[in-house]
């Protein structure tokens, strides 16, 4: 089992006016092959940065990193050259939210996917992508693959799509286009940022299959950003849940869900409205303010099983059961 | 069905948009193209009670929100609201008819003018519909803050700085500042956190209980559906297809949509899986509001259609239980 | 547990947020200079007598030193007290065309944007026409036609600065008229004034008040380019544009005199202009 990205105590800060939000602190991912990742959490508890920290677009002023290792393929990418940083990023995809503003309005889905296809043969080169633009067979063969992968997303007539505007595609169809997009150059590693927010409930269901089946037939690995824990569990091997910038707890799907063991976990679970009719209740509480974080753990003044030592010293992570996971003093003997 | 002081009643609802037909040369007749929102929808709501429109993007469930709560007005049709008709009706008229019922829309962030304390925004409605002196006024918002779990604080923010859930409570505030016996609540719970969700959820109840209000409630999230309506009503391209008890509809889904659409809810445990309908798949996407003919509108999409479908109109609404009506020919 | 309301009504962060901008505190902090001496220009100027109308030929042509800062211009007249004055005459012109292009042209462009159909129609239309009117052209016609004066050249100029307030009116009425909040403004049962002054306008005053600081210095460059011209302004009256007219002749030995009312020039389009990037970002902190 090797992984594919190991995220090792990643730390990261925003400069503002107002002071310094620590938005990420202390956070551990990896990826093994071929298995997808769900990071879940809350709006506002870092999910979207630590992925555009993954891939290298958050913005470095006013973001900073203050600390922690980032391993793509055992190379960390933070102590290597931008050049070979950049070959590296070319085995990243990324799936972002909004299928609507995602896509240039002003292309055909043809010519934004051409574009990407040439640009990937190229391997980056600036001069090699502008001499390729021009070779007719070049063209044509990128026009082929791309059908292909429109094929593979199980869009009818990809010919005609890729003739059209964005605008003029339904939704779930360019989250589909988003998908194929993603696709192109075989990547290693996927990150979709909850794709699925904007679309109807069963057009997501059809797309997540989907996602199903592209990642069991490329072997691709995958971390899946989402705050729906039902998407989750159709979806990902494992679950990581974080809350104001730190995992609290993680584990295998199945495991997680029937047995969560933080209390954040289990306020979540509880607070979902569920089929069988039974009573939710909500967090009591709110997310903290990332200038001044509580002290310890960053859950503790919404915990009903709170402690001394909560509001001191952050708790570690420890394993509980075989590959379950949790940062929480009530698990932790050495308080 | 019981006839149970019914309240809220829609006849033959309908909200065309004419739009020009482009598509044809300038020589041919021009004729509008008729996007049909609302096609002939009925619907009858008893006082108390929490009924619930579900549906996807492009059913109509939203226009229906919008048509009983008269922000626009529907085309052709009867909406009796304790037996008057307001569909058509201006003017002072109307500013009753907004006492009574008020409505709350989709996105609690931009139903908010960015440039308005919240103390401002509340007293509009203050303004409007009675001449209250200046101490009265803060009263009553103090009021209306305090039921919603508003902090007085609250009223020197501009909606900018607020968080989703406070925006949405300030939405609620203000429309109960008239002391509706009626809210249309579009879809209050989507934009918001799971947590945050279930705090605004059973504000709402809370609400009801105290103020006696009657709630239609607008959502596409079934899992809400089950735990705070009593009734459903599932619409698809402007036309409800099944309408019922909610413990009916759940337990029994009848029409073909509305299996698809329980079977399609990502529900978190076993225990839940195993209580919804087989997993079904529907191919391809809701076809346009332009390409509707008389017949059924689900067609292109049932799994179970049968020959009979292409060739008869659209069904009518029918009672298949006590209470429980199905707009399918094979039931 | 009470929840936590943060940032409150105020200025506060909006000021904050000006003052990281450096340029734009350089900005202002010239244009205040130059207000605080066009309002204190009796008392401060050195030679006030040489405003208007002394002339003392026995001092002409006098180059900067320290009793005439700014050198003396052909008549013996100090030209920093004559600068000084002037600035009185450009930011007066720039308030008055200000004042009177945003009273015609923001509601204007309000009620084109809002009510629709004929109405905007018309007043777009007229607009249209006026924008094809080159201000220097048509303030050329009307010192033909009257005397060429200060106050002539005011009135052509606003006469078709109204156009500029029109058009940002109208464009941003139209993309506010279709927010959701004013959707719930009509639902509850608001009249048009209403919306239109407490729904609508505070949502454009933000792009207006950025355009009134930038055009104040477009202003200000017109008037002097026209009195430049011999079509504003007349001698003896000390503005800008007149003094450097008059001393293009002696240029380049005798340069202060065309120099620094140039100078003034530049530095007061430059702060406005700077003041107006400044603003944005005042304005763009309290939507945040």
């Amino acid at each position: 089992m090797n992984n594919i990205v190991s995220i090792q105590n990643l730390a990261v800060d925003f400069y503002s006016i107002d002071g310094i939000s620590k938005v990420i602190d202390g956070i551990s991912i990896y990826i093994n092959q071929g298995e997808v990742v769900g990071l879940v959490g809350e709006t506002g508890c870092g999910k979207s940065v630590t992925a555009k920290t993954l891939l290298g677009i958050l913005p470095m002023p006013p973001g900073r990193i203050r600390q922690g290792d980032i391993f793509f393929l055992d190379q960390n990418l933070f102590n290597i050259r931008k050049a070979e940083r950049d070959v590296l990023k070319q085995e990243f995809a990324y799936i972002p939210q909004d299928p609507m503003t995602s896509l240039n309005p002003v292309f055909t889905i043809g010519t934004t996917m051409l574009d990407l296809i040439i640009w990937k043969k190229s391997q980056n080169k600036i001069f090699k992508y502008l001499l390729n633009r021009r070779k007719r067979f070049l063209i044509k063969e990128a026009m082929n693959y791309a059908s292909d992968l429109l094929e593979k997303v199980h869009l009818s007539k990809p010919i005609s799509i890729l003739r059209k505007y964005p605008i003029e595609l339904s939704g779930g169809m360019r989250q589909r286009v988003l998908l194929a997009t993603a696709m192109i150059g075989k990547p290693k590693l996927f990150v979709a940022d909850e794709p699925t927010t904007a679309l109807d409930v069963t057009i997501q269901k059809g797309y997540i299959y989907l996602i199903k089946e592209n990642v069991m037939r490329e072997e691709l690995s995958g971390l899946y950003i989402t705050h729906n824990l039902g998407v989750a569990r159709i979806l990902c091997n494992r679950i990581y849940v974080m809350y104001a910038g730190r995992i609290v707890e993680s584990g295998r799907t199945s495991e997680l869900l029937d047995y969560p063991i933080h209390p954040y976990t289990k306020g979540l679970v509880n607070a979902i409205p569920k089929i069988t009719g039974e009573e939710f209740q909500p967090i009591n509480g709110h997310i903290p303010d990332y200038l001044n974080p509580p002290k310890g753990c960053r859950f503790h003044p919404r915990c009903h099983h709170r402690m001394e030592v909560c509001s001191h010293i952050a708790p570690n992570i420890i394993e509980v059961k075989p590959r379950h996971f949790v940062s929480c003093w009530l698990y932790n003997s050495e308080r | 069905m019981k006839n149970e002081n019914i309240i809220l009643e829609t006849e033959n609802l309908c909200k065309f948009y004419f739009i020009p037909n482009k598509k044809k040369s300038i020589f041919h007749n021009q004729e509008p193209i008729i996007l049909k929102a609302l096609n002939s929808v009925n619907i009858k709501i008893s006082e108390g009670e929490i009924y619930a429109v579900v549906g996807e993007t492009g059913s109509g469930k939203t226009t229906l929100g919008n048509m009983v709560s008269r922000v626009f007005e529907p085309t052709s049709g009867k909406i009796s609201l304790y037996g008057k008709d307001i569909a058509f009706k201006q003017g002072k008229n109307l500013i009753e008819v907004r006492k009574i019922i008020q409505m709350v829309f989709q996105d609690s962030g931009a139903a908010l003018n960015p440039r308005q304390t919240v103390e401002y925004i509340m007293s509009v409605p203050l303004n409007i519909c009675s001449s209250l002196g200046k101490k009265e006024k803060m009263f009553k918002i103090k009021k209306v803050l305090e039921s919603v779990d508003l902090p007085i604080e609250i009223l020197q923010c501009y909606p900018g700085v607020l968080s989703g859930g406070q925006k949405q409570r300030v939405n609620l505030a203000r429309a109960l500042i008239f002391n509706p016996k009626f809210m249309v609540l579009d879809e209050p719970t989507s934009a918001l956190d799971v947590s945050v969700q279930a705090k605004i959820l059973l504000l709402l109840m809370k609400l009801k209980k105290e103020m006696r209000l009657t709630y239609i409630f607008i959502t596409h999230d079934m899992s809400v559906v089950k735990n705070v309506s009593n009734r459903v009503a599932i619409m698809y391209l402007g036309r409800i297809v099944e309408v019922g008890q909610t413990s009916d509809i759940f337990e029994n889904p009848i029409h073909p949509y509305s299996k698809a659409l329980l079977s399609a809810i990502p529900v978190m445990t076993k225990k839940e899986k195993s209580m919804l309908p087989k997993e079904i798949i529907l191919n391809g996407e809701m076809t346009s509001l332009e390409d509707v003919s008389n017949t059924c509108p689900f067609i292109s999409r049932c799994q179970e259609k049968k020959d009979i479908c292409k060739k008869v109109e659209c069904p009518k609404l029918k009672e298949v239980n006590n209470g429980h009506f199905v707009r399918c020919i094979l039931y | 547990m009470k929840e936590k309301i943060t940032r409150k009504k105020g200025f506060k962060r909006g000021f904050l947020r000006f003052s990281q901008n450096k340029l734009s505190v350089i900005g202002s902090s010239i244009l205040l200079l130059i207000t605080l001496l066009a309002i204190l220009a009796p008392w401060v100027a050195p030679y006030p007598e040489d405003a208007f109308f002394n002339v003392n030929f026995k001092q002409r042509f006098q180059p900067p030193s320290l009793k005439h800062f700014m050198g003396t211009d052909e008549a013996g007249r100090d030209v920093f007290t004559r600068c000084i004055y002037g600035a009185r005459i450009s930011l007066m012109l720039a308030v008055v065309v200000l004042i009177i292009s945003v009273s015609i042209g923001v509601p204007l462009g309000i009620c084109a944007a809002y009510f629709g159909g004929t109405t905007e129609q018309i007043i777009m239309r007229i607009t249209d026409i006026f924008l094809s009117i080159p201000v220097l052209v048509l303030a050329m016609a009307i010192s033909v036609a009257l005397k060429p004066s200060l106050q002539n050249m005011m009135l052509a100029i606003s006469f078709v600065w109204w156009r500029g307030f029109c058009r940002i009116a109208y464009g941003q009425t139209l993309s506010v008229k279709q927010e959701i909040y004013i959707l719930a403004s009509k639902t509850l049962g608001c009249n048009n004034s209403h919306i239109v002054l407490h729904e609508i306008l505070p949502n454009i005053t933000s792009s207006i008040i950025v355009k009134m600081s930038l055009d104040a210095g477009y202003a200000i460059l017109m008037g002097t380019s026209i009195s430049f011209l011999g079509a504003g302004a007349n001698p003896p009256t000390p503005e800008w544009g007149i003094m450097i007219a008059s001393s293009r002749h002696y240029l380049p030995d005798i340069w202060w005199n065309s120099f620094f009312p140039g100078l003034f020039i530049f530095l007061t389009v430059l702060s406005f202009n700077l003041l107006g990037d400044g603003l944005r970002d005042f304005f763009s902190v309290e939507s945040e």
